[in-house]
């Protein structure tokens, strides 16, 4: 779901990029007055669940992949609001540092993955939670939530792919960014993630909910018993079962190279050309491509850039936490 | 008593009855406050290191140093830009597990020592040493911030601990630890004084720096008293100048999972140096 730059034309990055602006401004306020300063550095443990959660990569039928985002789950334990901003900084550490996902596109990114998922899964699970008292009926609606926004979340980016060949083409009637119309792009984007990786993130959502509650529900909730040890525990799990997610080896749909994507075959045709707007378009060096280091194998590349982003969200979120200021009502 | 009813009259309630008008002329008392400021700044640093949480399992000083002092060597003669990443993932990593005002601490550090080493290197990138250059700025961040994390993570206590182990004269590591304590006490002094001086500054005083000699002087004279003061009470107390170390190398599982990452680490090293 992480589209690449110069997939989505500049104009469509900026609609979205200026679409995201007053939502993050509105987190952080949020934030800023919902979240205690000693819970803070728990957003970036967030970010760092979302982060790992997003390296886990499912083959999916059409011989791409997907994954799960974990939005919905930092919603149900952080707030909606401190999930958007997790997500996002997740998301620019990707794009930045490892280059999965674009610069340009990072408002649009942000708003399938940090904006849709997380508000849309929070109310759906409210929605049940309210309804039913029991334990039972907050599981359900964390599972129908997390599907839901996931595959809503997918559905929007099929939109912005799609809508693409639409608006901007060349003279010869070529689209100039990604060449897929809608017809192609829904289908897609959204069988896949409703058949399969849709309950991965439902799977996902259920079982780490179900583990902090019952081990360590003071992390997220106030006045609980707090157990960071069990929290760090599940980080450092996830971090060693990364390399699971290279067993997947294909490419996500929309996230081809410019070298690979003339090749692709879609609807019994290959594409056979390589859009304009791709050959001389932006283009952003990462720290640490693909999430590999040259020379080392696969799977060390891939830890380590586990390692890597975890160690980086946590620092980021325990540096705001030390420098904001105590709440002088708290 | 009538004499007693006019002095009372006249003298003493007269300046009472007047409503006051005093202003004084505007004076810039910078000097004491850069001087309390800077002080204040030290003794915080100083004692910062010394709250310590003892309880917290560390891992052995020795052990610490010695290996932060392997990786410098490594990382300044290594070639390899992947081992640098490697390297980065891991000093991330130890960041990560710190507090977050100290994570602060290194960074600023970190961030001091990229920016002069950009700055000296930039006239080489321009002029075609494009990866020897970003090389260079990236082993200096990485190098300086270990440094960061190794002068954060130890307490006095342990530092000294670990220079007596690389045999370090007693007399040295005498002055070290001596010198740590006395500037938290002698820096304390000094800003009480400070504060006096400040309180007793009204209007405008035009011999600043006359007071700044008091001070100085004042400091001197108070230090070689104390320092007199002290050598008796430690005499009495049966110290004889030298330092015997109390070994108590117990070792945990923490330890041997730092030991661990440390020799893999050196295998990566190893590892792209022979590509």
């Amino acid at each position: 779901m992480h589209i690449p730059d110069n997939y989505l034309a500049p104009a469509s990055c900026a609609v979205m990029g200026a679409v995201m602006v007053p939502v993050w401004a509105r987190a952080i306020t949020k934030v800023k007055v919902e979240i205690p300063k000693a819970k803070i550095p728990m957003i970036g443990v967030g970010a760092a669940f979302s982060f790992l959660l997003m390296m886990f990569n499912v083959p999916l039928p059409g011989g791409t992949t997907g994954h799960a985002v974990g939005a919905t789950l930092l919603a149900i334990l952080l707030g909606p609001y401190a999930a958007c901003i997790s997500v996002s900084v997740a998301l620019l550490l990707q794009a930045l540092l490892f280059g999965d996902g674009g610069i340009l596109a990072f408002g649009a990114n942000c708003f399938n993955m940090a904006f849709v998922i997380p508000f849309l899964g929070y109310f759906i699970y409210r929605f049940f939670k309210e309804r039913s008292k029991s334990e039972t009926g907050e599981v359900i609606g964390a599972a129908v939530g997390s599907y839901v926004a996931l595959n809503i979340a997918a559905l929007c980016t099929a939109i912005e792919f799609g809508i693409q060949p639409l608006l901007f083409q060349d003279s010869a009637g070529r689209a100039l960014y990604c060449p897929y119309p809608l017809s192609v792009s829904i289908p897609a984007m959204t069988l896949p993630h409703l058949l399969l990786a849709g309950f991965v993130e439902a799977g996902f959502t259920v079982a780490i909910l179900i583990y902090i509650k019952k081990l360590s529900p003071g992390s997220f909730y106030e006045g609980k018993k707090q157990k960071n040890k069990t929290i760090y525990g599940l980080l450092v799990g996830l971090i060693l079962l990364t390399p699971f997610g290279l067993l997947a080896t294909g490419t996500a749909w929309g996230e081809w190279g410019t070298d690979e994507i003339s090749s692709i075959v879609s609807n019994g045709s290959r594409l056979g050309f390589t859009p304009k707007g791709m050959t001389d378009g932006f283009n952003f060096e990462a720290m640490m491509p693909d999430y590999a280091i040259k020379g080392m194998p696969e799977i060390a590349g891939y830890i380590l850039s586990a390692l890597a982003g975890v160690a980086l969200l946590l620092i980021i979120f325990k540096v705001i936490g030390s420098v904001v200021k105590e709440k002088v009502d708290q | 008593m009538k004499e007693e009813k006019n002095l009372l009259d006249d003298d003493v309630f007269l300046w009472l009855s007047v409503s006051e008008d005093y202003h004084p002329p505007k004076d810039r008392d910078r000097f004491v406050d850069k001087s309390i400021m800077s002080i204040l700044g030290i003794i915080g640093k100083l004692k910062s290191k010394d709250s310590g949480n003892r309880k917290e399992r560390k891992v052995n000083a020795t052990v610490q140093v010695a290996f932060t002092f392997v990786f410098l060597i490594l990382i300044s003669l290594s070639r390899n830009i992947q081992f640098l990443r490697v390297m980065g993932v891991y000093v991330l990593l130890l960041i990560s597990m710190m507090e977050g005002k100290q994570i602060l601490r290194v960074l600023r550090l970190t961030a001091g020592g990229v920016l002069f080493s950009a700055v000296i290197m930039l006239p080489a990138f321009f002029m075609g040493n494009g990866y020897s250059s970003i090389m260079t700025v990236f082993k200096v961040a990485l190098t300086v911030s270990m440094v960061g994390i190794l002068s954060q993570s130890l307490d006095w206590v342990r530092l000294t601990g670990t220079l007596k182990l690389f045999f370090l004269p007693d007399l040295l590591l005498f002055v070290i630890d001596i010198a740590v304590r006395y500037i938290i006490l002698l820096g304390e002094y000094t800003l009480e004084t400070l504060y006096a001086l400040r309180l007793r500054m009204v209007g405008k005083n035009n011999k600043k720096y006359q007071s700044l000699s008091g001070v100085a002087g004042n400091l001197f004279l108070t230090s070689r008293i104390r320092a007199e003061e002290m050598v008796e009470s430690m005499e009495c107390r049966g110290f004889s100048g030298e330092y015997h170390r109390t070994t108590d190398f117990h070792v945990g599982w923490y330890d041997f999972l730092f030991l661990t990452v440390q020799v893999v680490l050196i295998g990566i090293y190893i590892y792209f140096a022979r590509l």
